[in-house]
């Protein structure tokens, strides 16, 4: 199985707690950080995120340049507007890799938003989405995902609208009669490669620590003289 | 769900706050029943990588065929081209012209022809360790500009202080001109005037006296 390349988008779904948080953060620390921007943007201020090391703290006015990952907080409804623009600014720029932590914090039908998952591929645009409930994200958010990563789902309705785009579909693996295991342990997920059409179930991904240990190493700058710079060494 | 005994390796001690009434010690057992679950083949983020139950990283940028580009095997029937050298040409010239530019202000840095030639193979002999090569259009580029700096900038330089001396009441030097003057035709000799004809034509004016 592989993970999503350098502008292929992956979707992470599954209820609080299941997990989808350290997954999305573990797919963004395997990304070559080192080559292009990281945009993150984390409206619920999730604290795995905002203690990756080596991250900018940016306002919804700063559109990065250089590669690195820049971490913005943005006021849900308040911000809408700055957030829409922001996404443009990427749409335009091009080579900017793309996390929302909360797909339903943006408006479903921001237009911004619904070019990245639709264009985003042929400009080098990945994203990785995550969110809780699949049924209230853009459709486009599901339908032009070229990864899946599914963990436990509560609701019917947000099994039966991913099951439409899983071979097979998730239910078997989520039912589990009370006191009963289900067949999907505990912080696995179903992952799914589109392209490729190969399914999966994932285990747990590192811990906390060495997840962060992944971004210390990647983001990390040495010290580098004139001739580093210049590339003759 | 406090106290979670989830014992995949990689699992994450602060995820065992999890409320999703899930029983962690039988899921996990489940999960380390062996290199399947529910009839999926299992992948471990935590294995190392290479190892078969790891995911496999895709390294840098997507493919040609992803690009729509030619691909690799597509390129194979043709030899790749190895990458072109400097062009030696081009940046001696480019040398030379930058060199004459400086050489209007700091007249030690001019180059002669011979430097130039040794300077840029010197330069090719060390880019062609490094996969980086110029592009001969950047080296023309630079090179016209040289070129440019080294016709303009001196031209504007004497205007400018052309003008600055008229605005301050002074004549222009005679030797202000940075332009190049071209060597005089040379004239045909002035004819040797006969002497004897230069006194009688200097007889021949008639004095305010008569």
């Amino acid at each position: 199985m592989y993970l999503p390349n350098e502008s292929q988008s992956i979707l992470i779904i599954g209820k609080n707690g299941s997990g989808k948080s350290y997954a999305a953060v573990w797919h963004l620390a395997q990304k070559p950080l080192g080559e292009f921007p990281w945009v993150i943007i984390n409206h619920k201020r999730e604290k795995l995120i905002d203690s990756i090391p080596g991250a900018q703290f940016v306002d919804l006015d700063f559109t990065p340049k250089k590669p690195g990952v820049y971490v913005y907080h943005p006021l849900p409804d308040f911000d809408d507007d700055a957030v829409t623009a922001l996404l443009w600014r990427i749409y335009q720029r091009e080579n900017i890799g793309v996390y929302i932590d909360e797909g339903y914090m943006i408006n479903p039908r921001d237009p911004a938003l619904n070019a990245l998952y639709t264009q985003g591929r042929s400009k080098h645009i990945p994203l990785i989405t995550l969110s809780q409930r699949p049924s209230r994200i853009s459709r486009f958010a599901i339908s032009e995902a070229a990864f899946y990563q599914v963990f436990y789902l509560t609701d019917k309705n947000d099994r039966a609208r991913i099951s439409e785009f899983i071979p097979g579909g998730i239910e078997e693996y989520m039912k589990g009669k009370p006191g009963e295991a289900r067949l999907m342990p505990d912080f696995h997920s179903i992952y799914y490669d589109v392209g490729r059409n190969e399914i999966a179930m994932m285990r747990p991904v590192p811990q906390e620590a060495d997840i962060l240990d992944i971004f210390e190493k990647k983001l990390k700058k040495p010290k580098r003289g004139v001739l580093h710079r210049l590339g003759f060494l | 769900m406090a106290g979670n005994e989830n014992s995949e390796p990689g699992s994450s001690e602060s995820r065992n706050q999890d409320d999703s009434g899930i029983n962690p010690s039988e899921s996990s057992d489940a999960a380390n029943a062996g290199g399947e679950i529910g009839g999926l083949p299992t992948i471990d983020p935590t294995a190392p990588a290479g190892s078969p139950s790891a995911p496999k990283r895709r390294v840098g940028r997507p493919t040609n065929a992803e690009k729509g580009l030619p691909t690799k095997s597509a390129s194979k029937s043709t030899p790749r081209q190895k990458a072109a050298p400097v062009a030696v040409n081009g940046v001696e010239k480019v040398l030379f012209s930058l060199h004459q530019m400086a050489a209007t202000f700091i007249p030690e840095a001019e180059l002669d022809r011979e430097e130039s030639k040794l300077l840029a193979e010197s330069l090719a002999d060390v880019s062609s360790f490094y996969s980086q090569v110029v592009d001969p259009k950047i080296v023309a580029w630079v090179g016209l500009l040289g070129v440019a700096g080294k016709i303009y900038g001196p031209r504007i330089g004497a205007f400018a202080l052309r003008m600055k001396m008229e605005k301050a009441g002074r004549p222009p030097r005679a030797n202000l001109s940075v332009v190049p003057q071209k060597p005089a035709a040379q004239s045909a000799p002035a004819p040797v005037a006969n002497p004897a004809e230069v006194v009688a034509t200097m007889i021949s004016v008639p004095t305010p006296e008569g």
